[in-house]
């Protein structure tokens, strides 16, 4: 990720006059020191407006919703906002459009995390489902847990699968052996003797069951015929009899009438037919003779009239004959039948092979008179047929139903053993990814919790009260527990911390959150952290925050600790990657303003260059700084001084206090970078001169510096400024303006700054 | 933002599933197939229980 070259704000919040902030190349830490009022929240404010499209240094001030009206600077309008980040490679700029912060390019926006003093607090005392949101990305594995689910539900339907399969099993095994036992139990393994019978095709029953059924029907067949036959005899004989007595009725009637009765009669009615069609004619229509043609029709039809007796015994002597002719055909339709029948029933006998027990007649003899005789003959073993078919279905249908078992309990079978085979499977494969879930989301839970126990242990060492866990609730989903360790006893932070401490464990959180993903990508705002520590704790929290932000892409500290400020004017927090600004009192007419911020021995530099030095001003600067030095090499070197509860020594005792073994020892190494500046070549600098020389005018401190005496009258300004030139040569040789102070023993041999552009020697004070 | 696009669902997904096909709980063709449906949660009881009797050694 590029790196940070320039902010500037615009009209937002105190910035009511444009403001730039340069940064300084190869620092990623810029502390902004400001007194309060002085604009360090506006400058944050304009990362979080950039970063996350917020101001959130008013939120949660009771103002209500639509903080959007307080973000521009008083006077101006929230279309004037304007923040813009240059980085090495890229501008972003943003601003307010229609109530959206508007950031061009929106491609590789900026990722900014803020953390205000406010805030610090809420991150422990937050309850779990928003601390669980605040790592959510990093451990919310709900897809996984979906997938469990499923899995789960695979587990129960393949158990139920099984617990069916088994039931099922059970069920065919019973009625297998029903149905061994409905057979007789012919054999003693009734699974064996189902398998070899569930082989037998069942086309071996069809036959028997087809043949006693067909021998049973051409059986029926033949039963009814004699009773018809016998109706039919009868029918005959009735016709026979009723002939006879129409042909006497008759020949009775005709004896009553002529002989040729029949034949006038005949006669008569034809002419009366004709005479029906032609009335009243003038002459006979059979003679031609008009002598008594008149009401001839009406004679002819007295005449037709007396011949009705004959005319019905003629009439029913037909009808009889016919009947009795219709009697013998059905006797012969009857005997045809009766010889196909007999036929049929001889054909079935032969065509099938009986088996034993099953007698069939021969066919009924020719002569249907006899058949009463053989059927009643063939009754008993009618029954015996019909017996047989009876149990060779029930057979056949056994053995279907034993078949149809089988088949099921082997398909039973068969799903229960493949079930038993999945079942393990899944289940190892559910323990599998419960499993994987669990130590992925502990793991992550706890490499926060342990980054947050590191970091908060450096705060706090040896407090007793590092051991931070962080548990997800099983109970419920979304939920984060935090507990501590606090002498011996488990319990949430909330239990035994003071304010102070849960504002640094907040801090903590924050830091152990803000490196889960990608830090290089952050750029990491802490708006007044210090604010509530306490004062042994700020120390390391200083080191911490100077050590942890170099992992980010920068850091931005704003504060108001006073401390940092001092440090920084004595070269203490130099390690060559913290930038230092402080801001000017932030006025109504030019806003934000940034002021120099020179270190001590900057300021004395200045003082020796400027054209009319002003000697007391050189004398005491000098002086101040001149005690810097001495304690400081008082300190590494152990010298001996006498005891003071302040600890405050004059510059003599501090210059006596380094015996001679010492100052002829006292050398310090400056780098000089080579001019590729791939690496250093070291100038060694004596101290002894230095240290020789300030014995002697020492006493300028005091005359000129930081009294008022009437001595300083007669004193030249040459030796004061001659103190302050070197004061300043020590302090250039013993100090880096970047790196600081020669603090580090690591080397076993020197004491070095952290960038080794200082190499003091000797290590320890010479015995 | 270059934050990276690989979700936690996601990278526990690879890791479980080469684990099932390590533990010849599924073969890999069938493995690599499941994991972006267990990453979603859109993996469903019927591909459990394929790719478990897919994976049963045959006899």
């Amino acid at each position: 990720m590029s790196a940070l070259r320039k902010l500037s704000v615009a009209h937002l919040r105190g910035s009511i006059q444009p403001f730039s902030l340069s940064f300084e190349k190869d620092k990623r830490l810029t502390v902004i020191y400001g007194e309060n009022g002085s604009g360090k929240s506006t400058l944050c404010d304009a990362f979080d407006f950039l970063g996350n499209g917020l101001v959130g240094s008013i939120e949660n001030r009771g103002l209500g919703g639509g903080l959007s009206k307080y973000w521009a600077s008083i006077g101006k309008t929230l279309a004037e906002i304007s923040v813009v980040l240059e980085t090495d490679s890229t501008t972003h700029s943003a601003r307010l459009v229609r109530s959206n912060v508007v950031v061009n390019p929106q491609e590789g926006r900026p990722n900014v995390q803020v953390l205000r003093r406010d805030k610090m607090l809420t991150l422990v005392t937050a309850s779990p489902s928003e601390r669980y949101e605040a790592i959510r990305r990093f451990i919310d594995v709900g897809g996984i847990e979906a997938a469990e689910g499923a899995l789960r539900d695979a587990i129960k339907s393949a158990e139920q699968g099984r617990d069916s399969a088994a039931l099922r099993l059970q069920e065919n095994r019973g009625e297998i052996y029903r149905l061994w036992q409905a057979a007789g139990g012919p054999d003693e393994d009734f699974l064996g003797w189902a398998q070899t019978e569930a082989n037998r095709a069942v086309g071996e029953f069809a036959p028997r069951i087809d043949a006693l059924d067909a021998l049973l029907t051409a059986y029926a067949r033949l039963t009814d015929l004699p009773g018809q036959w016998t109706q039919t005899q009868q029918q005959i004989r009735d016709a026979g009899t009723e002939l006879a007595n129409a042909q006497a009725a008759v020949e009775a009637a005709q004896n009553g009438i002529v002989s040729d009765a029949a034949d006038m009669v005949t006669l008569l009615e034809s002419a009366q037919a004709y005479l029906q069609r032609h009335r009243d004619p003038e002459v006979c229509p059979v003679c031609q003779s008009g002598e008594k043609a008149q009401d001839l029709s009406e004679r002819l039809q007295e005449r037709v009239a007396g011949f009705q007796v004959l005319r019905e015994a003629t009439q029913r002597l037909r009808n009889v004959h016919t009947q009795l002719e219709r009697a013998k055909q059905s006797a012969d339709i009857l005997a045809a039948q009766a010889h196909e029948k007999a036929e049929q029933f001889g054909k079935v006998s032969a065509t099938h092979q009986w088996p034993e027990g099953i007698d069939v007649p021969e066919p009924p003899p020719a002569d249907i008179d006899e058949w009463p005789g053989w059927l009643a003959a063939a009754e008993g073993l009618h029954m015996v047929w019909r017996s047989a078919l009876a149990q060779c279905q029930a057979q056949a249908q056994n053995h279907s139903a034993l078949q149809g078992a089988v088949k099921n309990y082997t398909e039973s079978m068969q799903a229960q053993h493949e079930l038993d085979a999945v079942l393990p499977r899944l289940q190892r494969t559910l323990d599998i990814v419960v499993e994987e879930r669990k130590r992925y989301t502990d793991k992550v839970l706890a490499d926060i919790a342990d980054e947050v126990g590191r970091l908060y242990e450096r705060i706090h060492p040896k407090e007793d009260s590092n051991k931070i866990t962080l548990q997800l609730d099983a109970k419920r989903r979304a939920s984060l527990a935090i507990n501590t360790t606090f002498h011996g006893t488990v319990a949430p932070p909330t239990a035994y911390f003071s304010d102070s401490h849960m504002d640094t464990l907040g801090l903590c959180i924050f830091l152990a959150n803000a490196k889960l993903n990608e830090p290089r990508d952050k750029i990491l705002v802490l708006d007044d952290v210090l604010g509530s520590v306490d004062e042994p704790h700020v120390e390391r929290l200083i080191d911490l925050l100077l050590d942890e932000c170099q992992g980010f892409r920068h850091c931005l500290i704003a504060t108001h600790y006073r401390p940092w400020r001092s440090k920084h004017h004595w070269r203490m927090l130099r390690d060559g990657k913290c930038q230092f600004v402080e801001l000017g009192k932030w006025t109504r007419d030019s806003g934000v303003s940034q002021i120099g911020s020179l270190d001590h021995i900057d300021q004395l530099h200045h003082l020796l260059a400027q054209g009319a030095p002003d000697a007391q001003l050189i004398c005491a600067k000098a002086g101040t700084v001149l005690e810097s030095l001495l304690k400081f090499v008082a300190v590494i070197y152990g010298l001996r001084l006498p005891y003071r509860t302040d600890a405050q020594y004059t510059l003599g005792e501090l210059l006596d206090a380094m015996d001679c073994k010492l100052r002829k020892a006292l050398r310090v190494e400056i780098a000089e970078p080579d001019a590729g500046g791939t690496g250093a070549t070291y100038r060694a600098v004596p101290l002894e001169p230095h240290l020789d020389e300030l014995k002697r005018i020492a006493q300028l401190r005091n005359a000129v510096g930081a009294h008022f005496n009437e001595l300083s009258f007669d004193l030249l300004d040459s030796d004061a400024l001659n103190f302050g030139r070197c004061v300043h040569d020590l302090a250039e040789a013993l100090t880096d303006s970047q790196s600081g102070w020669p603090q580090s023993k690591a080397s076993g041999s020197h004491w070095a700054t952290k960038n080794d552009s200082r190499r003091l020697h000797p290590l320890t004070r010479p015995a | 933002m270059s934050e990276s696009t690989v979700t936690a669902s996601e990278q526990l997904a690879a890791k479980i599933i080469q684990r099932l096909i390590d533990e010849k709980l599924l073969s890999a063709n069938d493995g690599n197939k499941l994991i972006p449906k267990v990453a979603t949660g859109k993996v469903r009881a019927e591909d459990w229980r394929l790719a478990a009797e897919k994976s049963v050694p045959e006899v």
